[in-house]
């Protein structure tokens, strides 16, 4: 496979950024605490916003009486629903379900008729203080008409459940059915030789960065424009949202994203307190301030999906097909992506295995809970999680062993691309070489005798493996969900590169990785690189951060930008050194005529480009700025013959294996060892890499383990606070051991897949086979996330 | 973020203390470490007119007197972890420094504070019951002592009257036992599950204290050479099994006994 190098005369290979270990841009600055959040900003004059959140999971709002709290000399303002409406319209849907023939339901900045969550925003304040506004909300009075509620998916879908919409189309809960169907699953499950079903819940739990979201919103009267600094990883797109619901026009909307401190999706746009700080700062000509409580971040959540699935397969292990007909639980209605999450879920199935016939239909159902946010993985972790259960379920159905299970089912090295029976076109991979690796990284085939030995003692250990595959980088054809972006090259007249791009950072290191490309490009020396992102007002126009994808389009353009520069910086060198331009070599910031001593330092002939653009320049167009787009090749939006669109360029792999003890007296398990084989083609920055693998997996381990969004029964979020939401701690996970493989994307220009997305399906996948495998000899099974001591000691007293 | 505005009191004995909060008890929170105080007033759980802490009222000593350890209420769970007095007490040192939190948690909260509050699911009341501790409380009347068995009455209630405050804890060496404690998480922020306080003597004969699955702490004895007995008759002790928003009552009880073993294993 060749990968277009970004070296038309390569920079030699040991002074090249590509490839290393560069460290962080601007870690010092978080490694000592100097680095500005949201919340660290003081913009003079600014006051307080706090909301009132419904107490009842689903009601009819007959009255807000703001009387009292307007009286109260610290209230500067205060909005209910009734009101808001008169400055702000619904909220655009990021992704909306009616782009695929769901449904839709209007979201307002604060409710308005109707509450459908308990947490719902019912009205707000604004105060000098974020203390004053939180006691301001207890001056609010609210006449409710309590409604019946109902938080179970499943039971939201059986006639006569509660309705949360009354408005029109909405005859039931199901917010969109959609079906992945190809091939004759009845006709295969009558040939195959055997046919195993089963369930498996897959529970809610979200993603919590520590930094949660915060808005400073500002309208300037004079220039009748916002300026925005809101921790967002998605400046643009947001742009467009809040332009929509307060109705003023994108140019009249300036969004600038400061360092955030984490993402993992809660900080992609719909939220209602985004449009809410601008309608009060609009009143009021005032910045006005919001900052999330961690109560707050835990309302919303993702993934719970209940499996119901059947396998047809033969004696030797082959899948020749699969049912598997889920429900999502997505929550109330919002206009954040969340939802999204169930459409991927059911579009990965079968991941990287070659089922003939496949029957996937997933029904997204709208409940009584919070709504869900895109999360990372963004719903391709639970096929992960269930198709890996999947493949053991089959082993253990034959007698043959799990790994070899996988190698018979998985895509070959030699059929890539490869169509799946949903319509994805998978790039490259070599998932049989990937396995491999991985099994010896834990030594899998030592692992045997030392559980049987275990067992000999009664300690249950276990061994799981799980395959991961990641499509990552996607356009969602319709939505804002951009596939490509934009990045800008500037070199100023004293030779100084200043990059800025469509693409932004949550932390975890793409302006560093993208600056590498650009200092190879340009022979220049990284730390001469200065990087902006987040900026709607100054950087080029960009879908900001999510489905990993800064070096698959951003890295890309910037790629392409910088090659323009150097074309011009080629062209004027060589008539400086009397060379032909194929003879230059730019490394280490100069220009230097091959073979020879003659050479020439970049900055000046930077600064020849500017000063002298009639003369010695006069070949080239000044100045020495280029933005450029990238659009990966292998996206497809016209429907096939059978309808199905290719919405991702690349798809990452990974084989994640987990090593377990289970104690069986009290159903805790013990993660002793965990490692993973990552296969993301070419690497920029590996330790970026693996930095986002070692951060997933974690997320993934939480995911089996501990976290959940637990719900009382009276509809409010009982997992509200870090000490009931147990998040992973750094002393109690073992060490991450990450491998790679190299495969690259034939599709994308430097070779390069997404990265970041991966690691937390697959490991919470690994764990939850690992554990299974230990509890095996008990005759128990668990059939759910997470594997926490009490679930795990249900299904072992169940199978006493 | 904390609603509204309070009087912040330090007062210098705990004379003065007991005096203050006789003023005005139905609006005042008294602060061991605060790490329960605060966190709650943050959340508007509580909305004290006053804030009385402990922290200059001379509480905040661990001293050796006649056979026993005693614990002023404002010491922290590192003061325990560094205190030649209360090395005395294995199961304790092991308690105190099995806190979560790290660190920053186990430098500002108190055991005092834990004691008060009087949450089932917690390290501290398990321990003092098990250990057989005094605690001894002041008013502006005087002082009085309850042993820890009757000291905690319920989840979130103690003999505590309204008025009262806690002085001291004063708990036996025990002469000639040795003592395990062990304590069950979910996962590392977990708050304690279920936890076992062991006293075993020379004989074999072995106490445990079970913490955390109850409503209130229960003791149970027996022999540490029939440990499957011991763990049948902790699980049998649990009438009234605690649950809350990690654990329901049900699975506290089923994992107890294993707990009331592996307690006795830690003292053996
Ligand atoms: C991150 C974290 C981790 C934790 N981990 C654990 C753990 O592993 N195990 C565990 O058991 N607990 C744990 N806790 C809880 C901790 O034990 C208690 O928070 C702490 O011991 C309480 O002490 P404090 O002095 O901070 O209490 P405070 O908040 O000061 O007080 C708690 C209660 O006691 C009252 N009070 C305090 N002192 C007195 C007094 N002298 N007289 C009368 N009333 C008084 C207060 O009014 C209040 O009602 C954790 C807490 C946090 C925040």
């Amino acid at each position: 496979m060749s990968v277009a190098s970004p070296y038309p005369k390569a920079v030699p290979e040991a002074n090249r950024y590509i490839g290393q270990r560069s460290r962080k841009l601007k870690g010092d600055q978080f490694l000592t605490g100097k680095t500005e959040y949201v919340n660290d900003l003081e913009l003079l004059g600014t006051v307080h916003m706090s909301v009132l959140r419904s107490p009842h999971p689903h009601a009819r709002i007959r009255n807000v009486d703001l009387s009292r709290v307007r009286q109260d000399p610290r209230c500067i303002s205060a909005l209910d629903g009734e009101e808001a409406k008169q400055h702000a319209d619904p909220i655009p849907h990021f992704i909306s379900a009616a782009v695929f023939g769901g449904k839709y339901n209007d979201v307002r900045v604060i409710a308005t008729g109707k509450v459908t969550y308990r947490g719902q925003i019912v009205a707000a304040v604004v105060a000098p203080s974020r203390g004053d506004a939180d006691a301001l909300l207890d001056l609010i009075d609210v006449d409710y008409e309590v409604l019946p509620f109902v938080l179970d998916g499943d039971e939201a879908l059986e006639p006569g459940a509660p309705l949360l919409y009354d408005t029109e189309g909405w005859e039931d809960n199901v917010v969109i059915r959609i079906p992945f169907v190809e091939g004759d699953f009845d006709a295969a499950a009558a040939g195959a030789d055997h046919t195993l079903e089963d369930t498996f819940y897959h529970h809610r739990y979200s993603t919590q960065p520590i930094e949660t979201r915060g808005y400073i919103a500002s309208w300037d009267p004079r220039a009748e424009a916002y300026t925005l600094h809101f921790a967002t990883q998605n400046p643009h797109p947001l742009r467009w949202v809040l332009s929509a619901a307060l109705r003023v026009s994108e140019a009249q909307i300036r969004i600038i994203a400061p360092t955030i401190g984490g993402g993992f999706g809660l900080k992609m746009p719909g939220h209602p307190e985004e449009g809410l700080t601008c309608v009060f700062s609009r009143i009021l000509g005032k910045p006005v301030k919001w900052i999330e409580e961690r109560d707050e971040a835990l309302l919303l959540g993702a993934r719970e999906h209940f499996h119901r699935f059947k396998v047809a397969f033969n004696a030797d292990g082959k899948i020749v097909g699969l049912r598997n007909h889920f429900t999502a639980n997505v929550g109330s209605i919002s206009a954040c992506p969340g939802w999204g999450m169930a459409f991927l879920a059911g579009l990965s199935f079968p991941t990287g295995y070659k089922i003939p016939a496949t029957d996937v239909v997933v029904t997204a159902v709208t409940t009584n809970k919070a709504p869900w946010q895109a999360a990372r993985g963004y719903g391709k972790e639970g096929p992960q999680i269930v198709m890996e259960r999947i493949i053991d379920l089959v082993a253990e159905a034959t007698g043959i062993d799990p790994a070899e299970v996988r190698r018979r089912n998985f895509i070959n090295k030699d059929e890539f691309p490869y169509k799946t029976n949903s319509g994805l076109n998978i790039d490259s991979g070599d998932y049989h070489q990937a396995l491999e690796t991985a099994l010896k990284l834990l030594d899998y085939d030592g692992f045997k005798a030392k559980q049987a030995a275990a067992l000999a003692e009664g300690r249950h250990i276990g061994f799981g493996i799980a395959f991961e595959l990641t499509p990552e980088s996607a356009d969602i054809p319709g939505t804002i969900v951009g596939g490509y972006d934009t990045s800008t090259v500037k070199m100023d007249p004293s030779g100084k590169v200043t990059l800025l791009t469509g693409v932004t950072t949550p932390g975890s290191g793409n302006d560093g990785g993208i600056a590498q490309i650009v200092a190879d490009t340009l022979g220049v020396d990284l730390d001469g690189i200065t990087v902006i992102q987040g900026d709607t007002d100054i950087c080029p126009y960009g879908f900001g951060n999510y489905s990993g994808r800064s070096m698959v389009s951003g890295g890309n353009a910037a790629l392409l930008a910088a090659r323009d520069i150097r074309v011009k910086l080629s062209k004027v060198a060589a008539f400086m050194l009397e060379a032909a331009e194929d003879d230059l070599v730019f490394d280490q910031g100069k220009i230097s005529v091959a073979g020879t001593d003659k050479a020439v330092a970049i900055k000046d002939v930077a600064n020849v480009i500017y000063t002298l653009a009639f003369a010695t320049a006069h070949m080239v167009e000044p100045p020495l700025e280029a933005t450029r787009v990238y659009k990966p090749d292998n996206i497809v939006h016209f429907p096939d013959e059978k309808g199905r669109i290719q919405p991702y360029p690349t798809y990452s792999n990974a084989v994640h294996v987990a090593i377990v003890e289970v104690d069986t007296e009290t159903g805790k398990v013990d993660l002793q060892r965990f490692g993973v084989l990552h296969d993301c083609g070419n690497m920029i920055n590996p330790m970026f890499v693996e930095g986002q693998m070692h951060g997933a997996a974690v997320m993934g381990f939480g995911a089996a383990l501990s976290e959940e969004c637990k719900y009382n029964a009276d509809g409010s979020l009982a997992a509200d606070r870090f000490k009931t939401y147990m998040m992973q701690r750094a002393n109690e996970i073992p060490m991450v051991e990450v491998e790679h493989q190299v495969t690259p994307s034939p599709f994308t220009l430097l070779g390069v897949k997404g990265a970041g997305e991966a690691g937390v399906g697959g490991a919470a996948g690994a764990i939850i086979n690992a554990v299974n495998d230990a509890i095996r000899p008990t005759g128990a099974r668990l059939r759910r996330t997470p594997a926490s001591p009490i679930h795990v000691l249900a299904a072992l007293k169940e199978a006493q | 973020m904390i609603k509204n505005r309070f009087q912040y009191l330090a007062p210098t004995s705990v004379e003065e203390a007991a005096n203050l909060l006789a003023a005005s008890p139905g609006d005042t929170e008294v602060i061991g470490g605060g790490t329960w105080v605060v966190v709650e007033m943050t959340a508007g759980d509580r909305d004290p007119r006053r804030v009385i802490d402990l922290k200059n009222a001379g509480l905040r000593y661990i001293r050796e007197e006649k056979g026993a350890v005693v614990i002023g209420a404002r010491a922290t769970y590192t003061d325990v972890v560094r205190s030649a007095a209360a090395a005395k007490l294995p199961a304790l040192v092991a308690m105190a420094a099995g806190v979560t939190g790290g660190g920053q948690l186990r430098n500002r909260a108190t055991l005092g504070g834990s004691a008060c509050y009087g949450n089932p699911s917690s390290d501290v009341p398990g321990l003092l019951v098990g250990l057989g501790a005094t605690l001894t409380v002041r008013s502006a009347g005087g002082t009085r002592s309850i042993a820890a068995a009757d000291f905690f009455t319920g989840p979130l209630r103690t003999a505590l009257q309204t008025g009262e405050l806690l002085e001291s804890m004063t708990i036996p060496v025990p002469a000639g036992m040795k003592q395990g404690y062990y304590k069950f998480k979910l996962a590392e922020s977990s708050w304690p599950i279920c936890t076992g306080t062991a006293l075993v003597g020379a004989d074999g004969s072995a106490t445990v204290t079970i913490g955390a699955a109850n409503c209130r702490p229960v003791t149970v004895t027996g022999s540490a050479s029939d440990l499957d007995g011991l763990a049948r008759a902790a699980e049998a002790a649990i009438t009234s099994p605690f649950s809350d928003t990690l654990a329901d009552g049900e699975y506290r009880k089923q994992i107890a006994g294993a707990i009331a073993k592996r307690a006795v294993k830690a003292a053996v």
